[in-house]
């Protein structure tokens, strides 16, 4: 179980990243170390059945031990879901930071006045 | 057979919609209302794939749709001749269509991360600075949200290698705290996801009405789902007991609300809190809930002006009607259909939960007595082509409120004293109440809020 804690770290720097920093593009960016770090998570995960890509050339090969397929082929939805989302929120934070000429979330917050 | 024929369908009506083709979508709507009238009744369909993958229609998933059908119908009856949003608007109705039949974790976390991108896109289309920087924040807090519940999800995986709800045996009580935290911030509960009062409020009125009508009923249908197999119930009374204190702590914030779409996204807040707090009665109440919170929402576009204190003394006859209508069902008057969704949920819940709800619904109509104690005046009826949505949506509400309407002393009486102590609250305390900000609302508050309660809930289930 030791080879989690890195993963769990890397996830955790990326919440603390997000509820820590005032700048909106640094929060983001945050974002997408904790997306990243939930990867590596399923990757991991994956790994636990064994270290063999899941391929076979001869029936030989059967009774390797095989990287389990299913997180992986589930978490590339999720990487392109994570892709999405963090393009779509630059492009509108983008327009936020244009028209109110402010940068940190409290300044955003004052001008917009939610 | 349904799902086979709906997915066709839907492919069809889609096709037609992103080549213009199809330039009403009342028409759309309509046609998938009548669609889908015949499979009311229809047996229980389940599709089963490999890897865990699963697609489970039953009694709930078809009061969701049928919910869904009928608000959407009704919303598109207002925006007539808007045609910028109609792409994302139609795929939104698609995409809930296939989450309420869904029922695995994998499945969930895909089409609520579809919904949000959708989301956002509805949100931001009126083009005000206001609303892409409410969007930014419900984007933040939505990843955030769905990455906790990403991480339960995996952890399940571990202990039994499959996402699929009905073969899982063991979750761990450090899953079951993340995977519900994940989904309560994406939903959008009080103390877990304060971005709902500012996106709902900021939204066009129609974006507010089908995000508070139908779009936090996708999260809440994936807490129901999950809810609903063995291993996870065991979480089910911590869920109802947040959701009856955020009942109430939401309406104090409703009740000092200046404005009236401001009002109606903090009662939001509160009304997802009356949804959760019985398990058993949730698919009913948020069935009502969706039909009379949409409605309210698309009528604060026929109001002189949005902020209560520029609203005037005096209201135009017919959207007076329409408001005082929509007030006595989100109240719960008999008659109604919110009457008949309050009465079911009192009558099965107790003690704790009961408490904080009739605390709730004091508050609901103080806040709503607002708009109650206004007085109409004589005015036109601008046209029968005008108030058409209107005119569906009172048909629903009182009608829905009539075929679900069972007597019953207690609550009957009960409805009427709640509604009468609330007014006169209002008429004592509710003119010099000033406009509470919320501390929660702020990105870095509320996260460590929630990372509290997730670091707490865990230390107190495994002590």
């Amino acid at each position: 179980m030791i080879e989690f804690i890195p993963v769990l770290l890397v996830i955790f720097t990326g919440f603390s990243g997000i509820m820590i920093n005032r700048n909106i593009v640094m929060k983001l960016i945050s974002l997408d170390i904790m997306n990243t770090g939930m990867v590596c998570f399923f990757v991991l995960i994956s790994k636990m059945s064994g270290s063999f890509p899941p391929i076979i050339h001869s029936l030989d090969e059967m009774n390797l031990d095989f990287v389990d397929p299913i997180p992986q082929a589930v978490i590339v939805t999720a990487i392109v879901i994570g892709f999405s989302t963090l393009s779509l929120s630059i492009a509108l934070t983008a327009m936020v930071i244009e028209r109110t000429k402010k940068v940190k979330v409290d300044d955003i917050e004052k001008k917009v006045g939610t | 057979m349904f799902l086979v024929l709906n997915f066709v369908y839907l492919f069809i009506l889609f096709l037609l919609v992103l080549l213009r083709r199809l330039e009403n979508l009342q028409i759309f709507f309509f046609v998938s209302f009548m669609f889908f009238l015949p499979f009311m009744k229809n047996m229980d369909e389940i599709f089963e794939g490999i890897g865990g993958v699963h697609i489970v229609f039953d009694d709930t998933s078809r009061l969701f749709v049928l919910m869904n059908v009928l608000v959407f119908l009704g919303v598109s009856l207002k925006m007539r001749g808007k045609k910028k949003i109609r792409f994302p608007f139609v795929l939104t109705f698609i995409t809930l269509n296939f989450l309420y039949a869904s029922a695995d974790l994998f499945n969930i976390y895909v089409l609520l991360e579809l919904l949000s991108l959708e989301t956002m896109i509805l949100i931001s289309s009126g083009g005000k600075v206001k609303q892409f920087w409410s969007s930014v924040k419900y984007m933040i807090f939505g990843s955030v949200g769905m990455n906790i519940y990403l991480l339960g999800v995996g952890m399940v995986y571990m202990q039994n290698g499959t996402f699929d709800l009905t073969k899982i045996l063991r979750v761990s009580n450090v899953s079951l705290v993340l995977i519900f935290t994940g989904l309560l911030v994406r939903t959008g509960f009080f103390l877990y996801g304060m971005w709902l009062p500012s996106a709902h409020s900021s939204a066009e009125s129609e974006i507010s009405a089908i995000l508070s009508g139908v779009i936090v009923k996708g999260g809440i249908f994936s807490i129901l789902r999950i809810l609903s197999f063995e291993p996870f119930s065991s979480i089910t009374p911590w869920i109802t007991k947040v959701s009856a204190i955020s009942s109430f702590l939401a309406v104090i914030f409703a009740i000092t609300s200046k404005s009236f779409k401001r009002m109606l996204a903090n009662h939001t807040l509160s009304q997802l809190g009356f949804i959760m707090s019985n398990v058993e009665t949730a698919p009913m109440y948020a069935f009502a809930h969706a039909l009379f919170k949409s409605w309210l929402f698309i009528l604060a576009d026929e109001l002189p002006s949005e902020r209560f204190d520029e609203m005037g003394k005096r209201l135009n006859l017919f959207p007076w009607i329409f408001l005082i209508l929509g007030s006595f069902s989100i109240i719960g008057i008999p008659g109604t259909i919110g009457y008949a969704a309050k009465s079911s949920l009192f009558k099965n819940t107790y003690n704790f939960e009961r408490f904080f709800l009739i605390l709730a619904s004091i508050g609901t109509s103080v806040s709503f007595s607002k708009l109650i104690s206004r007085r109409p005046k004589i005015s036109g009826w601008g046209g029968i082509k005008e108030n058409l949505h209107n005119l569906y949506f009172s048909i629903l509400v009182i009608g829905g409120g009539v075929v679900l309407f069972e007597f019953r002393m207690k609550s009957f009486i009960q409805s009427f004293l709640l509604f009468i102590v609330g007014f006169l609250l209002h008429r004592m305390i509710g003119k010099n109440l000033k406009e509470l900000r919320n501390p929660l609302e702020r990105i870095e508050v509320n996260l460590f809020v929630i990372s509290t309660l997730i670091l707490g809930m865990i230390l107190w289930l495994i002590s």
